[in-house]
């Protein structure tokens, strides 16, 4: 039996765990918070009245929601069969759908080059479209959705394998046919799943550089511009607009959260 | 009228095979079975959820084979009630109107009407998961009454309500059910359940309907050796059988019964409990069995006592406490077992 004096120490397993997890965070949170402490706040709002600095915040944001947006309307219906249907093959689907996350995103950049680029195998079929990839926003969001589009697929499958189908049974034998049961029973009903996968899929454009420089370098997005300020100006130069975007790109991230969780919790009570 | 044609089904290594019956208005065909022997799939099969291997499906003459859930007009309540948790009482029930495209004020109207009539108006405005096992059911039940369906599907009803609501839930039901004038189908796997609710019961065991009857046919005169144990039949004896003047005498290892059943051959022989009358000397009476036996056990259940006697072979009677008490029996003694010939079922 304990003793009440060894009752009140904290468990020391947890305790351990706690200390090992305080490292990590160490780990992420302070180079974050030391770039953006070493600036002064005048500086990272001098860097916010830079045009390119402001057109490179622009491009990021709007090529990675097109990219989410993109991502949803293809990965749904793509997400709906993986949660509802069993075939052949499945186990294929299911690798290429995660294939991107594991592909270095150079390389994820040379390939989208080689298909959509200007001498790339449907450069004829594209040209005739008047569609142009390289150094073109539509590159980068070509980019950015090939990186970023599982995790609305993943996401979104879970919720719907969550959703008892049963219940989409229930909603047709009272007269639903099974589009309206899936848009008035199964999306609500995971609608926290892929609003998760759309907000983890958007930061996860937001950040990308790799296959987003290869396929087009212009427009910048702002990895690319603190790339090239960095290679052309040095670190001092690069450093407020890092401080800013850090700044920028935590907040709406942080906002973003805020909000689901505030809604999930309304959702809730409901 | 529904009326299911020879449905065939498999999936994976669950079989059904073979199953037809068929449902007047206004009746309700019980379904019974243990667990797994195909008795929700079957009504999944019947609402369009599952597609037949063969057979087919069809209500007042039309057949429904082919057309998917949303067209055929079914009522259908799961066991676990699935009531649609996102939403409230009132638009789990209004669902099935809306779906049809029913303006909000006749919505409102009748969800209220059926909601009164099954003594839930009360709980319009709630959230579905604080309701009660017999609200949810309540509640799944009007769901699937607002659209006026043309069968009524009920998978194990009353499964997840405690024993206490549950005799009054199914007075209230069966009162229902009667005033829908529908064709039920209703699953369970309780036999006093099934005699309760029953016009008819079909007993299913591994994905075939094994007797279809009367509930008191089926509890008294089972077809097959797992409808009489499943049924709770206890005295389940194996004998040969000789049709003679009438009668057939059935030995049964060393002891032969009479029966009125005509049958030759090697038999299953099932007497019921309640059928067997015990006394302490020889009785004259009409019944033309009468044997003699020594008690070797007695055990309380419910209101009466189940005697079993070694006699030859062992049969188990249940006899009242007051009856017990005249008798004044303890285990060892000698006594009679007397039962009439037409109590004797053999298949």
């Amino acid at each position: 039996m304990l003793s009440k004096g060894t009752r009140r120490l904290p468990d020391p397993l947890l305790l351990g765990f706690c200390l090992a997890g305080a490292v990590l965070l160490t780990f992420i949170a302070m180079p974050l918070v030391v770039t953006v402490g070493k600036e002064s706040p005048s500086a990272i709002f001098g860097a916010l009245q830079d045009p390119d600095v402001r057109s490179a915040i622009a491009t990021s944001f709007g090529a990675a929601l097109i990219a989410t947006a993109l991502s949803l309307a293809f990965g749904i219906p793509l997400a709906y069969v993986m949660a509802r249907t069993r075939f052949p093959g499945k186990g294929v689907v299911q690798s290429i759908i995660d294939v991107p996350i594991v592909i270095p995103h150079t390389i994820a950049g040379i390939v989208l080059l080689v298909v959509f680029g200007r001498m790339g195998v449907f450069s004829g079929q594209m040209d005739a479209l008047g569609l142009k990839f390289e150094d073109n926003l539509l590159g980068i969001v070509l980019a950015m959705m090939f990186v970023s589009t599982s995790f609305v697929v993943n996401s979104a499958r879970e919720g719907f394998e969550a959703v008892d189908e049963r219940l989409e049974n229930v909603a047709r034998s009272l007269g639903s046919s099974r589009g309206s049961a899936f848009l008035t029973v199964t999306v609500p009903l995971s609608l926290s799943s892929l609003v998760t996968g759309a907000v983890m899929a958007w930061a996860r454009a937001v950040s990308e550089f790799g296959a987003v420089v290869i396929i087009a370098f212009f427009p910048r997005i702002i990895p690319t511009l603190i790339y090239e300020k960095n290679l052309h100006e040095g670190l001092a130069a690069s450093m407020p607009v890092a401080a800013l975007l850090i700044l920028v790109c935590v907040g709406i991230f942080a906002l973003f959260r805020t909000l689901t969780a505030v809604w999930k919790n309304r959702l809730e009570e409901r | 009228m529904i009326s299911v044609e020879s449905l065939h089904y498999s999936a994976g290594k669950f079989n059904l095979s073979d199953v037809s019956m068929q449902v007047q208005d206004g009746e309700t065909l019980v379904i019974l079975g243990p667990t797994g022997a195909g008795k929700t799939v079957l009504l999944e099969l019947i609402a369009g959820f599952r597609r037949p291997k063969s057979g087919s499906v069809s209500l007042n003459g039309r057949d429904l084979t082919h057309l998917p859930p949303e067209k055929r007009s079914v009522g259908f309540v799961y066991q676990d009630y699935l009531l649609f948790p996102h939403l409230n009482v009132f638009d789990n029930i209004a669902y099935g109107l809306r779906a049809a495209g029913r303006k909000s004020e006749e919505v409102r109207k009748r969800v209220r009407e059926l909601a009164s009539q099954l003594a839930i108006d009360h709980l319009l405005e709630r959230r579905t998961r604080n309701l009660s096992g017999g609200e949810s059911q309540r509640v799944a039940l009007a769901r699937a009454l607002i659209t006026d369906p043309l069968v009524l599907l009920l998978d194990e009803p009353f499964a997840a309500v405690d024993p206490n609501t549950k005799e009054k839930l199914m007075r209230e039901t069966g009162r229902i059910l009667e005033s829908q004038q529908k064709p039920v189908i209703y699953v369970t796997h309780d036999q006093t359940e099934a005699v309760d609710m029953a016009d008819r019961i079909a007993v299913m065991n591994e994905g075939k309907i094994v007797q279809t009857g009367l509930p008191g046919q089926v509890f008294n005169e089972p077809k097959s050796e797992f409808v009489a144990s499943f049924m709770g039949t206890r005295n389940i004896l194996k004998g040969k059988a000789r049709r003679d003047n009438g009668l057939t005498s059935v030995d049964v290892g060393g002891v032969v019964l009479l029966s009125s059943v005509a049958i030759d051959g090697d038999v299953h022989v099932t007497i019921r409990p309640e059928d067997i009358l015990v006394s302490a000397n020889h009785l004259i009476s009409s019944a033309r069995n009468s044997i003699k036996g020594r008690v070797t056990a007695m055990r309380e259940k419910g209101s009466v006592v189940l005697l079993t006697a070694d006699c030859g072979v062992e049969l188990t009677a249940a006899i009242t406490r007051e009856s017990l008490g005249e008798l004044q029996l303890i285990i060892g003694d000698e006594i009679y077992l007397t039962f009439k010939a037409s109590n004797v079922n053999l298949f």
